[in-house]
Formats: C-alpha cells, sequence, structure tokens
C-alpha cells in the first residue's frame, strides 16, 4: 500500500465519520475545527500505514505460545522426534502472513 | 507529594475524541498525572490512541513522537514483548480493544516537562485492559515528543468509531 492510497482512504473514512465530536475538559462537547479534521485524516492514514505494515507482526506476537512452553515443545520434540514446535510456529506465520 | 484535580472529564455518549488538557490545562505544575478509567469503544476492534496537545490547543502535527513498550503480559499468553513507534500518534493499548463485558481501559500517565518551552516533553504510562480476544493485557512503557516547546495536555480517540464511555481526569502533582 502506498501513502497515498491510505491517505485516500483515511479521507474517506474521517468524511463518512462526520460529523466528528470533541469532549473538552470542562465537559462541553463540540464539532472538530477545520485544523482538528486534517489531523485526524493524518492519523487515519498513518494508522493505516502502520497496521499495513506491523499488523502481521502484532498479530505474531499475540499468536505465539509463552516461551516457556514452546521450550517445552522443543524439547519433546528432541526426544520424540516429532515437529510439534515448528509446526506452531509455522502455523502462527501462516496464519498471519506478512503483506 | 500531593494531587490538584485541575478538571475531571466524564463521557456518557459517543464522542470522537476528549481531551485532557487542552484548553482546561493549568501551568502551575511541573510534573502531572492524567488517568483514564473505564475507557470502552463504540466501534469492535479498534485501538485506542493518543497525541500531544500544543500550547495552542491545537494537536502537535507533524510525526515527532517516540514511544517505547517496555514489557506486556497477558494472563492467557504470557509473554514479554516491545515496541517503538515513530509516528504522528502514540498507541495506549497494545491490542484492539472489542465490544464484550469489561473489554475496557485504565491508564496512569505522568506528564513531565510539559511547561517548558526549551526542553522535549516527556511522559511515561501505565496501563491495563481486556483486549477483543479476551486477554487481560498490562503495559508499561513511555515516549518523547522530540521538540523543544510547551505542551498541554493531550487528546485521546479510537483508531475507528466513538468514546463511548470513560472519566478523564488531570492532576498536578506537587511537591
Amino acid at each position: 500500500m502506498t501513502e497515498e492510497q491510505a491517505l485516500a482512504q483515511a479521507t474517506q473514512n474521517i468524511e463518512n465519520a462526520k460529523p466528528m465530536l470533541k469532549q473538552l475538559g470542562n465537559n462541553e462537547v463540540v464539532e472538530y475545527s477545520e485544523e482538528d479534521y486534517a489531523q485526524a485524516i493524518i492519523d487515519n492514514k498513518n494508522y493505516i500505514l502502520d497496521e499495513y505494515n506491523n499488523g502481521y507482526i502484532k498479530a505474531r506476537q499475540q499468536a505465539y505460545l509463552p516461551i516457556a512452553e514452546q521450550l517445552d515443545m522443543q524439547y519433546w520434540d528432541s526426544v520424540n522426534g516429532t515437529t510439534t514446535w515448528a509446526d506452531h510456529v509455522a502455523q502462527v506465520k501462516s496464519d498471519n502472513p506478512k503483506p | 507529594m500531593g494531587l490538584v484535580k485541575i478538571h475531571e472529564t466524564v463521557v456518557t455518549s459517543g464522542v470522537s475524541s476528549v481531551d485532557i488538557g487542552g484548553s482546561n490545562w493549568d501551568s502551575s505544575y511541573e510534573t502531572y498525572l492524567g488517568v483514564i478509567q473505564n475507557l470502552s469503544g463504540a466501534t469492535d476492534n479498534t485501538y485506542t490512541a493518543l497525541r500531544i496537545l500544543d500550547n495552542t490547543n491545537s494537536m502537535v502535527i507533524s510525526s515527532l513522537y517516540n514511544q517505547t513498550h517496555l514489557a506486556m503480559t497477558e494472563i492467557t499468553n504470557s509473554s514479554f514483548g516491545g515496541y517503538i513507534t515513530a509516528n504522528s500518534f502514540i498507541y495506549l493499548t497494545n491490542n484492539r480493544l472489542g465490544l464484550g463485558t469489561h473489554e475496557v481501559a485504565y491508564a496512569l500517565f505522568y506528564l513531565y516537562r510539559f511547561n517548558d518551552s526549551s526542553s522535549y516533553s516527556y511522559f511515561t504510562q501505565y496501563q491495563v485492559n481486556i483486549e477483543n480476544g479476551g486477554k487481560t493485557q498490562g503495559l508499561t512503557g513511555g515516549g518523547v515528543l522530540k521538540q523543544n516547546a510547551q505542551h498541554r495536555g493531550f487528546r485521546i480517540y479510537q483508531s475507528s468509531g466513538n468514546i463511548d464511555d470513560g472519566t478523564f481526569t488531570l492532576y498536578g502533582i506537587t511537591s
């Protein structure tokens, strides 16, 4: 995904979300200013790019079993000649592919 | 050390963002504590993020943040991780919030040097939530806004959709 594609998607997302409201410290609720809307587009574009470029890494971090459990898998794989640990890692990678 | 409440904002119906500080900033203190309680989003599967506000109560436009999440623990999938972001915003949660019961976030933010125009602004963060997969996550971390400037708090928002609930409080810390 290019930055231009992300910007186009973000611009549409924010347009669809209008009117956007912000709640201030005194509990007052007001609509976004033009500057707020412009910044929201930039933030959403960066979020889209971050998700595209790094989302699979976060997803893999969530999916991997605890390290202690993986060490135990490796030990028993070495004893039994199985591939439980490698299968687990391969499954996580295939479930969360790099774009 | 004592805490002086500067303001408290309670969200009871959907808003796109909440300002902690901003136009209600009190520049009398050297260090501040921001407290977020019971934050929930209106849209499933969304991150909570924040952005620092500058001394005109606008959001800081340029991409000048460095943020590090130092550790992450999860009850059902214990692990240690960490990441650094350099982006136009900062993640409050390491994973997405959902709409299930108790899928809410709590957080503390200590803000340092926010009134000093000749230094960077620093913050530390402490956060816990139940994410959309049902795991409990706790994060500690911190960040630096790499810009010599005054700042006036921060804005909280979801990566998509509204914030539906939450209590947002700003304290000044006295010596």
